[in-house]
């Protein structure tokens, strides 16, 4: 009988071998410095916000979570005023984050990360991913997903164990 | 007094499955071999969309060393009935094996679930009720005491194993008697050739109107109805044939799809024996009557498009590109197709213009609507409404009943049409760690496996290397560089994929949003769970070493290409684009035609890889 299961989850699984699990997340990591133009002109270091919390929002103009998202994050923003915020747009085209901020209203910095160098070193699976920096850099929290019920609850918990 | 209940519950419950056992080995015999007043309907196992008897039963996956699983389930219960009769009389030591086996038939309902999910599409409801009696086994073993009971000796287990062995032979001896009874004597049987399918220059549709055929019929909701067969109707095969195969589907239907490649080794089979029909049925009320909601939204027309290449008796050589290409069904592109299905395109402009084959393509909709047609695809074998699992292995022997063949024969036939998948062979232990690729002017070296990278973080292509990860496009063409060669081209990718040059038809400088020249995997034109890393929980799983699986791989001899990581390739960054999909994309995006171009070449994630080129 065992012989028979054995035979039998042998034949139907024949699992391939899967890669270790390794360490690919990037909490823990210290996070290296970028520099990104902003929609408004002008531009964004990452050195420059050293010293505060700093959560990185990355949006896409095609993400449906990132209409309710951005305007959250700046009423966020505003009862945080000693966290730095930085929404970061990875379309590869301008013109596609202009006409989302035509309908879509929100007072935060847009940093233009067109070619996805930022994005990528973070790892960044899909929009809309928020991450959270230590004053001191570190990666506390990267967080995929945004619902209008649960809001910013895991964002403020890690924010509050800094404190 | 736990502990009696308990076995008691125990031994009703085993006895109950063993004669589930039974009556699903009954049914997977009759349904494959038996004589078709035998068959129809499986008692307590009411056909939905989610839950089909027939289909999981005859699939594939419904037999273990050539032997049903349901019959390996006789034993595997009887087994389980007659140690908790043992343990009734006083028996010690028994609990503890009743509670493992239990466990362990736990655990491979657990795996023929996913199956049935995954791999066959559809449930089975007594499969279901098993399952339940599995999960129940352990439950009431450990209930009973069977973490307390004495611990079986080398003895108790000895025995175990040969009471199943012969349990076991008695059952496998009494179904292949049941199978014997059904077959009867089979010798002397003339089976029908296959041809290999293989890339053929388009034909011309057979000359002349369809054969003018009326089928008595008995519909999907039982009724008895006439499915009549009108001159206009696209046909191939015998014109003088007394049984027909029609078929109504949707050139948007993903089933259909499939369907129409087991359609097509079955026409390969049986052309000159045969009638083949097609009846449009588009899931859109635009154009066909017989549905009330819109659900494919360029089925109307690409059935008129159909219907304009079958004017200049092109209808299946269209037919086969429009569902290899069913992704994209735009106006332009159906006219890319005609016009690669050998049309003359001001005349099949002109028949698009005027809208005058529309009445045709109503008009099988009309023909469906009356027979109880309610989606697609709906196969009509003779008589009678095909409803088993699709497998050429299952249409043939529907067929083959069909044609008068006594079921003994039909099921020797179908057999010997078996499957049409490629099969797979072990990676060569020399295998290359490049394989060269030419197509006409087109000619290059790619790498046999997704890139790994060295100390040094250069690429190397190798078995059984850990792909690399977290790579942009930049990343990817520096490691590229670092080992003398450089990134793809995706003209080059999607050429070792295919298999076939790409061209770009809308002169927009990609290839992989262009018509599929070659197969949409690098295996073939239809998807096969399991050959390539694909479709997997992005939570639960990773990428697999390279060269986990050795089918998944094309005529060009690389492997790997869909699914697992997807591949960065461009030779610019404005050309950056992934290609292939990686292990959590689904089956329909992991094919050679994937393109995700969604973000810059800085992106890069545990989910992006890819691999090099030379040469050119």
């Amino acid at each position: 009988m065992l012989a028979l299961a054995v035979v039998g989850i042998g034949v139907c699984v024949a699992a391939p071998e899967m890669i270790p699990e390794g360490d690919i997340s990037i909490i823990g990591r210290t996070a290296s410095d970028f520099t990104l133009p902003l929609m408004d002109g002008g531009s964004f270091s990452l050195s420059e916000a050293s010293g505060t919390p700093t959560v990185l929002a990355f949006w896409a103009s095609w993400c449906g979570p990132c209409r309710k998202e951005l305007p959250a994050l700046e009423v966020f923003s505003k009862e945080h005023t000693d966290v730095t915020v930085l929404t970061v747009n990875v379309d590869r085209e301008r013109s596609a984050a202009e006409r989302f901020l035509k309908k879509v209203v929100f007072d935060l910095p847009v940093g233009l990360d067109h070619d996805a160098r930022v994005m990528g070193s973070y790892g960044v699976l899909s929009m809309p991913t928020t991450v959270l920096l230590d004053a001191n850099g570190t990666v506390k929290l990267s967080k995929i997903g945004y619902g209008a019920k649960s809001g910013f609850t895991e964002l403020e918990a890690a924010l509050a164990e800094l404190k | 007094m736990a502990r009696r209940v308990c076995l008691v519950g125990i031994l009703l419950a085993a006895l109950c499955a063993a004669a589930i056992g039974g009556l699903m080995t009954w049914h997977h015999e009759v349904q494959i071999y038996g004589d078709a007043s035998m068959q129809g309907e499986l008692i307590g196992c009411t056909t939905t969309a989610e839950i089909d008897c027939d289909v999981v039963n005859t699939s594939d996956y419904s037999e273990l060393l050539g032997v049903p699983i349901a019959a390996w389930g006789i034993a595997n219960y009887l087994t389980l009935a007659g140690l908790a009769g043992l343990a009734l009389r006083g028996r010690a030591g028994l609990l503890p094996i009743i509670a493992s086996i239990g466990l362990l038939n736990a655990g491979y309902s657990v795996l023929l679930y996913w199956v049935s999910i995954t791999q066959v599409g559809s449930l089975c409801a007594w499969c279901m009720r098993l399952y339940g009696i599995s999960a129940l086994v352990p439950i009431l073993a450990f209930a009973g005491g069977a973490h307390r009971d004495t611990r079986p000796t080398i003895g108790d287990l000895g025995r175990l194993v040969l009471g199943f062995a012969a349990l076991a032979s008695v059952v496998v001896i009494g179904q292949r008697q049941l199978r014997g009874w059904l077959l009867g004597d089979a010798a002397d049987l003339v089976v029908p050739e296959v041809t290999e399918r293989a890339d053929e220059a388009p034909e011309l549709d057979p000359e002349g109107p369809a054969p003018e055929l009326a089928v008595n019929i008995t519909t999907e909701d039982k009724n008895p109805a006439v499915l009549v067969l009108e001159p206009d109707d696209a046909w191939r095969g015998s014109p003088d044939a007394t049984v027909a195969v029609v078929e109504f589907a949707d050139l948007e239907c993903g089933y259909c799809k499939r369907a129409s490649g087991q359609l097509h080794a079955l026409y390969e089979a049986y052309g000159d024996r045969v009638l083949f029909v097609f009846k449009h049925f588009p899931m859109d009320p635009a154009c066909n009557p017989g549905v009330r909601n819109r659900k494919h939204r360029r089925a109307c027309l690409a059935a008129q498009a159909a219907t304009c290449a079958q004017d200049q008796r092109r209808f299946w050589a269209f037919h086969d590109i429009a569902f290899k290409n069913q992704h994209q069904l735009e106006a332009d592109q159906l006219r890319n197709y005609a016009g690669k299905a050998g049309v003359d395109l001001a005349a099949w402009d002109a028949c698009m213009a005027s809208g005058e084959t529309t009445a045709r393509v109503v008009a099988d909709g009309e023909m469906g609507k009356a027979i109880d047609v309610h989606g697609t695809p709906r196969i009509f074998i003779g008589e009678r409404l095909y409803r088993s699992g699709h497998s050429t292995k299952q249409m043939a022997r529907a067929l083959e009943l069909a044609l008068g063949a006594a079921p003994k024969d039909a099921a020797v036939a179908a057999s010997a049409l078996g499957s049409t998948r490629v099969p797979v062979k072990p990676i060569p232990a020399d295998v290359p760690p490049m394989q060269a690729v030419a197509f006409d002017d087109l000619s290059f070296e790619i790498d046999t496996f997704e890139a790994a990278l060295d100390e040094a973080g250069a690429a190397r292509s190798g078995k059984h290397e850990i792909p690399a990860l977290q790579m942009s496009w930049f990343a990817a063409r520096d490691a590229c560089a670092a080992a003398g060669k450089r990134l793809c081209s995706q003209e080059e990718w999607v050429a070792a994929c295919q298999g076939a040059r790409p061209v770009d038809d809308d002169g927009d400088g990609f290839t992989g949003d262009d018509m599929i020249e070659g197969t949409a995997y690098p295996y073939g034109d239809y998807h096969e769970p399991g050959r390539c890393w694909d479709g997997r929980d992005r939570e639960k799983h990773r990428p697999v070493y390279t060269g986990e699986l050795p089918g998944c791989v094309g005529a060009a001899g690389v492997y790997d290409l869909t699914g697992n990581v997807e591949e960065w390739v461009g030779t610019t960054p404005e050309t950056a684009i992934l290609m292939g999909g990686a292990f959590d994309t689904s089956k329909d995006h992991a094919r050679c035609f994937r393109s995700n171009d969604t973000f810059g070449p800085g992106f890069a994630n545990r989910r992006t890889g890819f691999r090099c080129c030379s040469g050119r």
